[in-house]
């Protein structure tokens, strides 16, 4: 099970979405419907985790 | 490419070592390690790679290979590395050799004026650590150590969380290194003790250099390690080679692949003999007071080949995993409403959590600036004293006082 993380909208078809990375080497955020992630895992037992989220350093290194 | 100094102060005899366009480096040793390092750093307008510096014929195809695609010309080729050091065109050299060859390669480097990316660990034990850090301030010039972790924006968040007061005054950590690595570990020159003095400095040298950099200096070490599962009796076979072997694990590498595996050898990771540790636990005790559990292990499943974190501090505590690049917040006395994850940037790399890429412009950067580097040579002392006191307390199974380590081998400066 991956851990998602990214902001939550509802995009322009009214879907309910986490704007989020879908591998670490590519940095293009895609809005991934929340039905896409849920989808493989329907009428199986889950943990979903919600926790807000801040984004601490925008710039990577110092 | 930032230009912000480094919070390290710059080197009494440091000068710039080049204008920009013109940092000449060879590399000793083109393994895995170095592939990564030179891509980068012939990837930035300042680097040039001039010689490269190998026995095997087909690491120095490759990169050459790899320089003429990225530089658009050749390099000159060595198999002595003093050769190499002789080239007076040349301003640094990146040795990522196995462990054993580091403290020679290093001093004679520093003799021949040459600034030193050395991968980690420096040297096998404190008496080759003294010597790397006297010939890198007799020289005057630019050292870093390979502790890429600290380049990471993931312990670089970290340290910023704990020194910037956010959870208060550290009062306890605990931090957990677990590597699915028993595939060049127990094969090579990984194997032996002799070689890398072992698997505290060997392994766990990035973990305990970032304490040192968010924690301080230590004042008390304690260290165990033991030999639990890659042993005769791990795996049904008595096979001393994947090649002999009839009861394949999940370590086994076909006889077409360890010419690309990063030891070229098949060694059987139960059977072959080694004097590598499979697990330790190190504790520290900084002089603030704060006590610090380390553990590593080989045991881990495939899937979870990670670093943990935990820092307790008088108003909060963060807890996280380098591959999530976040760490949670909870408030001390707060409660669910209180709890948050903060996350770090990401940099679009996964080595060391984007460390690998970033240290080595870093040090593009301390060279062209004329200053020491982050991971430098005071780094190289204290993380080495914990490191190399750590192992010397696991084999001599005692307490090591810090005090004594500092008064037979204090910083040269």
């Amino acid at each position: 099970m991956p851990t998602i993380s990214g902001k939550l909208i509802i995009d322009k078809d009214n879907k309910l979405c986490v704007k989020t990375q879908i591998s670490p080497q590519n940095p293009t955020l895609y809005d991934v419907p929340l039905e896409e992630l849920f989808e493989s895992y329907i009428d199986k037992d889950v943990h979903v985790d919600i926790w807000p989220v801040e984004i601490r350093l925008k710039k990577g290194g110092k | 490419m930032g230009k912000k100094k480094t919070d390290t102060p710059a080197s009494a005899g440091a000068k710039p070592a080049a204008e920009k366009g013109s940092i000449r480096f060879g590399v000793i040793g083109c393994g895995g390690r170095a592939d990564g390092l030179t891509r980068t750093l012939m990837s930035d307008k300042r680097g040039d790679l001039l010689a490269i510096c190998d026995i095997d014929p087909e690491q120095i195809d490759h990169y050459e290979k790899m320089a003429k695609s990225s530089l658009g010309h050749g390099t000159k080729h060595y198999t002595d590395y003093k050769d190499l050091l002789d080239n007076a065109d040349i301003d640094a050299v990146i040795i990522a050799t196995p462990d054993q060859w580091h403290h020679e390669m290093a001093v004679e480097a520093f003799k021949k004026k040459k600034h030193v990316f050395l991968e980690k660990p420096a040297g096998t034990n404190l008496d080759q650590n003294q010597a790397i850090l006297k010939a890198a301030k007799a020289s005057g010039k630019t050292l870093e150590i390979g502790y890429v972790l600290r380049y990471s924006p993931f312990y670089q968040g970290v340290r910023s969380l704990v020194q910037s007061g956010d959870i208060g005054n550290p009062l306890a950590a605990d931090a957990l290194e677990e590597y699915y690595g028993a595939f060049h570990f127990y094969r090579g020159w990984w194997k032996s003790k002799g070689n890398n003095g072992g698997i505290m400095i060997q392994k766990i040298c990035h973990d305990m250099d970032l304490w040192y950099w968010i924690f301080g200096k230590p004042r008390k070490i304690v260290a165990f390690e033991s030999l639990m599962n890659f042993k005769p009796g791990g795996w049904d076979s008595k096979a001393k080679t994947c090649n002999e072997c009839k009861n394949h694990c999940p370590y086994y590498i076909p006889p077409e692949g360890v010419k690309a595996s990063k030891t070229k050898s098949n060694e059987c990771v139960y059977n072959d003999p080694h004097d590598i540790t499979d697990n330790c636990n190190v504790l520290v005790q900084f002089e603030s007071g704060m006590t610090m559990s380390q553990g590593m292990n080989f045991f881990n499943a495939v899937t979870r080949s990670d670093r943990f974190i935990h820092v307790v501090g008088s108003t909060g505590e963060i807890s996280g995993w380098l591959s999530e690049n976040m760490v949670r917040y909870d408030k001390r006395h707060g409660n669910d409403n209180d709890v948050k994850y903060l996350q770090f940037s990401t940099t679009g790399a996964d080595g060391h959590g984007g460390g690998d890429q970033i240290q080595i412009l870093k040090f593009l950067d301390a060279l062209v600036e004329g200053r020491e580097a982050l991971a430098g040579r005071e780094s190289a002392y204290w993380s080495s004293i914990i490191i190399m006191g750590a192992q010397m307390a696991a084999d001599q199974n005692r307490v090591i006082d810090v005090k004594e380590l500092t008064a037979k081998y204090p910083f040269p400066g």
